[in-house]
């Protein structure tokens, strides 16, 4: 077996429960210990028995190994379950928390990366219990080994003889299985992701009755997944018939030596037992096929956790926030998408304390460009910073103190209303949170559910326009230099818009804000328009300034097909 | 085993997907009649061996007898390696099942009642329902031998002896009697895990779906730490469970070890007798210690644990996800007037109504929009007239036929809905072109995508054969819009409902898109998302916290004060600005 990323990953998840595991590894050792004295016992009390006396003493011995291999099973579940536990809790927080920092860099949607995470975490958190109960078998096996080459020698080397086989067969088959079981998690996954997709279309589905389409484009993997489900129990079988073929055989030969020395005289009958005793141990180890196949998945599930985890997260700078108003300056910005330029080394000054509109065609990079400012994403080339300090030199939680955002379609967490608003600052009173719903004229809504603030947000369907408001108050919650809404009014109507902005403006005032418009009323409200064009800033002006230009206007204002041809004029 | 932990409806779901099994079922038992040879006869065996062989001087005798063991033990591997192909047939169909349950239950729940469920939905996809899987191959694997094993070794046990079996009989049932007891316990703590691991899911999902959101905050910290406080609850009860298990010991001690010490302690007193011979004491002991002790123990232990563990977990499948049912809806008619008349919506009894007694007719190639604040009932009103929402009172007729019964588009129903979510699926661009009509030749799609404005977009992902593996991060929401819009064009509807299905796009793409639909045969209606939309439409539909009022766009302009600040408010009053703007209605 070669070190994977995997197997570092689950290096590091046992390392979190390593004191648990040896406690584990104590107790296994301890329950080992009890098996291996028990056919010693079993076989002194049965030669007592048969020669007619009776056998107190080693009954009594006998019955106190049992007791405590009982008693050492019984913690060991216990101590199992804990270091399982553990690893099981780093890899859920860690996995998630670079999800988080890879942000849009991550080339998983969430959908899939859900799936991944809560199906492999499980099985990669149990690999190191796993590994110590097959480990300890192990040298349980070598003690019942030993046990045998101490009753008679030609019975031990009998055995010794089969071992060497039964190993080779188990190497070969954890290399296959990791392939074949990767297969298999991936259909899996892939079934998953076009699940969460299409239930993500549940609106459109319903509409246009496709329900049992999307069941069959959902299920489309499955064929794959009972194909590769075929082929696991194929390799099983090989070596479960292996196994099964060689373990009597090991057994008679060992007992055919074993009865030949008693027939010899130089075994008593009840030593026979003893030695059947520890052909059982020993085989036991070998036995575990099972844990095996566990093992195999381990690393599978290990391996995809891995593929996560091995993308570089971006990095905070060290940086404390400047003291500065806000200004944000970009320098040569190129970002590239699918191998086409969608900013081409962009400058641009944004005032501190300004409203500044940001607008474009559809496509023209709007978002890519607000993101780079909180590092959402980050450029290919050039530099972002803000009141003079490059944002990848501050750091992320100062970075977050400076910047923060409201989205068009924001993702809304929380148990309640009020949480939801005050995502991340569990310290926000309601008398905050409530100013910044009144401020984003969500307040009016909020009163209308049932227990206002408190309604729990599952009780609380939100149109489009709604979720915008709470995501707004979410934004203007948080006391920030410079607030990024990236069309995060497009759902409102014009005149809750226009409220919206007033009152927006009166709370932020002296404050920056970067304002992605599509509406040429939005623009107009904003001190200026930086106008984005085929990668570029193609001007920084007031809206009134700009309207004058009819490549400007086109941008927003549709008049059919002539439009069209002479928007196109205006980009060439 | 204590059936009280397998729910009705876990049962029925189990039963279900072992349906087809039969045959497969029939051969393992007949292969496990061949299994159980070797337990049946080891005691039996060494005993022998012991007493005619080896210690009588006779050891090739003994030999022989252990090579009947050795041909045995054959017959046993052959018939392992023999149920192979039958339990792939019983555990790979069940999982089909089990899959395809879940997903069509999750689809068809989310679409009957417009709700989509969290990402709980995929946790169950992927763990529950392949726990079942491996349950139930290693239950057929484990539980069958051992009963096979627990019944050959009894009556092995009887024929070599029926003293030692005397002895051995009643702390095995004792024990065995005890499992259930024990089982129930761990069932109970079982539930309370899979509730954990869903929770775990859930949480994780939620975070992650928003995980633009959660950077932006800067509350990865308060994230994490959500999801970490549900992972601490998974491994608490993931210990409980581990606690309950140990209960299970007790089954051990009893059926296991009991008889083994019974047996020793009778020992002398047997032989004394004459009741047993040295051969049939250890053939006694190896019964027990070699046959029914391992029987036991895997029984109490993994096999117990692993019927609760599939009893609880197909209950939980399948009470989260019971099978939905559509409506069936047929209807197809000729025309595709709409008449709306008396419509009331509300969403609960208590809710403030959202429509109350609407009456509008848009007739056949009309072309309507719906303007009004956010929140006042426009989406609510396009589901109705889609008839995928159910009207308070009234009703709305499409060419005559109430909304509510007519067919899907993709079965020749008049109406097509278009949602502010674009749903493009990962697939070639084909096939999510083609999602309302299979029958659209390319020739119609690029014609489509021509008129809409979508050609270079199509272009540009390398034309209708190209394949889309995550639309979600390959394209934009405008993007998305566009190619759906495409999809709705190509479409045989012939009342067409744009629900803000333009938002995403800059207004002259959607100026473009709309009047390319005003041009296509049919009725149209948009949910204006700008007001430009309205100056575009025949009839402007008015929802108003006051009421609702319809009429040309002038025409409301000129007697509706509300709609005026509606269309005054979009447009900043500036003089320089109302000489030089081109609306179609100024």
């Amino acid at each position: 077996m070669t070190m994977g990323p995997g197997d570092r990953l689950l290096r590091s998840a046992a390392a979190r429960a390593r004191g648990r595991l040896a406690a584990l590894t104590a107790l296994l050792a301890a329950r080992a210990m009890a098996n291996l004295a028990t056919p010693a016992l079993l076989a002194v009390a049965l030669s007592t028995a048969l020669a007619g006396r009776p056998a107190v003493w080693p009954v009594t011995l006998l019955g106190l190994a049992i007791l405590a291999g009982a008693a050492a099973e019984g913690a060991i579940a216990l101590s199992g379950a804990a270091a399982t536990g553990a690893s099981a809790r780093w890899l859920y927080t860690t996995t998630v928390r670079h999800l988080l920092a890879l942000g849009g860099r991550q080339p998983i949607p969430p959908g899939e990366a859900t799936a991944r995470v809560v199906q492999a975490v499980p099985a990669a958190a149990d690999l190191a219990s796993t590994a110590a109960v097959t480990a300890i078998s192990v040298l349980a096996s070598l003690g019942a080994l030993a046990g045998m080459w101490w009753i008679d020698w030609r019975v031990g080397l009998t055995f010794t003889v089969a071992l060497p086989c039964a190993v080779l067969l188990t190497r070969r088959f954890v290399s296959g299985a990791t392939a074949t079981q990767g297969g298999y998690f991936q259909a899996q996954a892939e079934i998953g992701g076009l699940l969460m997709g299409a239930l993500g279309g549940i609106r459109t589905i319903r509409a246009a009755g496709t329900t049992d389409e999307e069941i069959g484009r959902v299920l489309g993997p499955l064929p794959r997944l009972a194909a590769s489900g075929h082929a696991l129990w194929g390799l099983q079988r090989v070596v479960v018939w292996q196994f099964r073929l060689l373990l009597p055989l090991t057994e008679l030969l060992v007992l055919a030596v074993a009865g030949l020395e008693v027939a010899a005289g130089r075994l008593a009958p009840a030593q026979l037992l003893a030695v059947t005793g520890y052909l059982a141990i020993a085989l036991g180890a070998l036995e575990h096929v099972d844990s095996l196949f566990e093992l195999a998945e381990s690393r599978a599930g290990a391996g995809r956790l891995a593929d996560i985890l091995d993308r570089p997260a971006p990095a905070g700078g060290h940086r404390k926030r400047p003291s500065g108003p806000g200004a944000v300056r970009l320098r040569g910005v190129t970002v590239t998408r699918a191998g086409q330029p969608l900013l081409n080394s962009l400058d641009l000054d944004i005032p501190a304390g300004a409203a500044v509109a940001l607008v474009g065609a559809t496509g023209a990079g709007k978002s890519t460009l607000t993101g780079l400012i909180g590092r959402l994403s980050d450029p290919d080339r050039g530099e972002v910073a803000v009141d003079g300090v490059p944002v990848r030199e501050l750091s992320l939680p100062d970075l977050r103190r400076t910047v923060t955002y409201a989205f068009d379609r924001p993702g809304l967490l929380g148990g309640t209303v009020h949480e939801a608003i005050a995502y991340g600052l569990p310290d926000a009173s309601r008398a905050d949170v409530v100013a910044a719903a009144r401020a984003s004229h969500a307040d009016a809504f909020i009163g209308r559910l049932p227990a206002a603030y408190d309604t729990p947000l599952a009780d609380a369907p939100m149109s489009g326009g709604e979720r915008q408001r709470m995501g707004l108050a979410r934004a203007l919650l948080r006391p920030a230099r410079v607030y990024v809404l990236d069309d995060a009014t497009s759902g409102l109507d014009t005149v809750t818009e226009a409220e919206v902005a007033e009152s927006i403006t009166t709370l932020l005032a002296g404050r920056t804000r970067i304002v992605v418009a599509h509406r040429a009323a939005t623009a107009s409200r904003c001190d200026l328009v930086a106008w984005l064009d085929c990668g570029r800033i193609r001007a920084v002006a007031p809206h009134e300034t700009l309207w004058a230009d009819p490549c400007y206007r086109a941008v927003f204002e549709p008049e059919g097909d002539i439009h069209i041809g002479r928007m196109e004029a205006c980009d060439a | 085993m204590p059936d009280r932990t397998l729910g009705r409806d876990g049962r029925r779901l189990l039963r279900d997907g072992l349906r087809g099994s039969r045959d497969p079922l029939l051969r393992i038992a007949a292969w496990s009649v061949l299994e159980a040879a070797p337990s049946l006869a080891s005691g039996l065996v060494v005993a022998a061996a012991l007493d005619h062989g080896f210690l009588h001087g006779r050891p090739l005798t003994g030999l022989a007898w252990l090579g009947l063991a050795g041909a045995l033990f054959l017959l046993r591997a052959v018939a392992e390696r023999a149920t192979f192909p039958h339990l792939a047939r019983i555990v790979e169909p069940m999982r089909d099942h089990l899959v395809r349950h879940v997903v069509t239950g999750a689809l068809r729940a989310a679409a009957s009642s417009g709700r989509t469920p969290d990402a709980a939905t995929v946790s169950r996809l992927v763990r529950q329902v392949e726990v079942v899987r491996s349950l139930t191959g290693a239950l057929l694997r484990t539980v069958r031998p051992l009963t096979v094993t627990l019944i050959a070794t009894v009556v092995g046990l009887g024929a070599l002896s029926p003293a030692a079996a005397a002895l051995v009989l009643p702390p095995l049932v004792l024990g065995l009697a005890a499992l259930p007891y024990g089982l129930r316990g761990v069932a109970r703590r079982r539930q309370a895990l899979i509730l954990a691991e869903e929770s775990v899911a859930a949480r994780a999902g939620a975070v992650l779906a928003a995980g633009r959101d959660v950077s932006a905050l800067g509350a990865d910290d308060y994230a994490v730490a959500e999801v970490e406080q549900a992972a601490a609850r998974y491994v608490q009860a993931n210990q409980g469970v581990a606690i309950a298990g140990t209960a299970q010991t007790l089954t051990v001690m009893a059926g296991g070890y009991l008889p083994v010490l019974a047996l020793l302690a009778a020992g002398p007193f047997l032989t004394a007798r004459g009741l047993v011979t040295t051969g049939s004491l250890v053939g006694a002991v190896t019964y027990v210690t070699g046959q029914l002790l391992p029987a036991v123990r895997a029984l109490a232990g993994t096999a117990g644990m692993y019927w609760t563990q599939l009893a609880v977990t197909v209950t939980r499948i399948a009470e989260t996800t019971p099978p939905g049912v559509l409506p069936a809806r047929s209807a197809s008619p000729e025309g595709h007037d709409v008449v709306i008349d008396g419509l009331a919506f509300r969403y609960g009894p208590h809710a403030e109504p959202v429509l109350a007694g609407l009456s509008l007719t848009v007739p056949p190639g009309g072309h309507l929009a719906i303007v009004g604040a956010s929140g006042i009932g426009k989406s609510t009103l396009a589901g109705l007239l889609a008839g995928v929402e159910e009207p308070t009172s009234g009703v709305v007729r499409v060419g005559g036929v109430p909304a509510g019964e007519l067919a899907p588009v993709i079965r020749g129903g008049p109406v097509a809905l278009v949602p502010q979510e674009a749903y493009v699926f990962a697939g070639t661009l084909l096939d999510n072109l083609r999602y309302l009509n299979r029958e659209a030749s390319e020739a119609e799609l690029l014609h489509a995508a021509d008129r809409l404005g979508a050609r270079p977009l199509i272009d540009r992902l390398g034309g209708l054969g190209a394949r889309l593996t995550e639309p979600a991060l390959e394209l934009s929401s405008g993007e998305r819009q566009l190619l759906v819009l495409v999809r709705v064009y190509v479409s045989r509807a012939r009342l067409v409902i744009l629900d803000e299905a333009t938002c995403h796009l800059d207004p002259v793409a959607e100026a473009h898109a709309e009047l390319a639909f005003a041009v296509r045969p049919g009725t149209l209606v948009v949910i204006a998302h700008r007001i430009a939309s309205a100056g575009r439409a025949h009839t402007v539909l008015l929802l108003d916290q006051s009421g609702a009022d319809a009429g040309g766009h002038a025409e409301l302009l000129a007697r509706n004060a509300r709609y005026a600040e509606l269309v005054g408010r979009w447009r900043p009053g500036t003089a320089a600005l109302a000489r030089t703007s081109r609306f179609m209605w100024i």
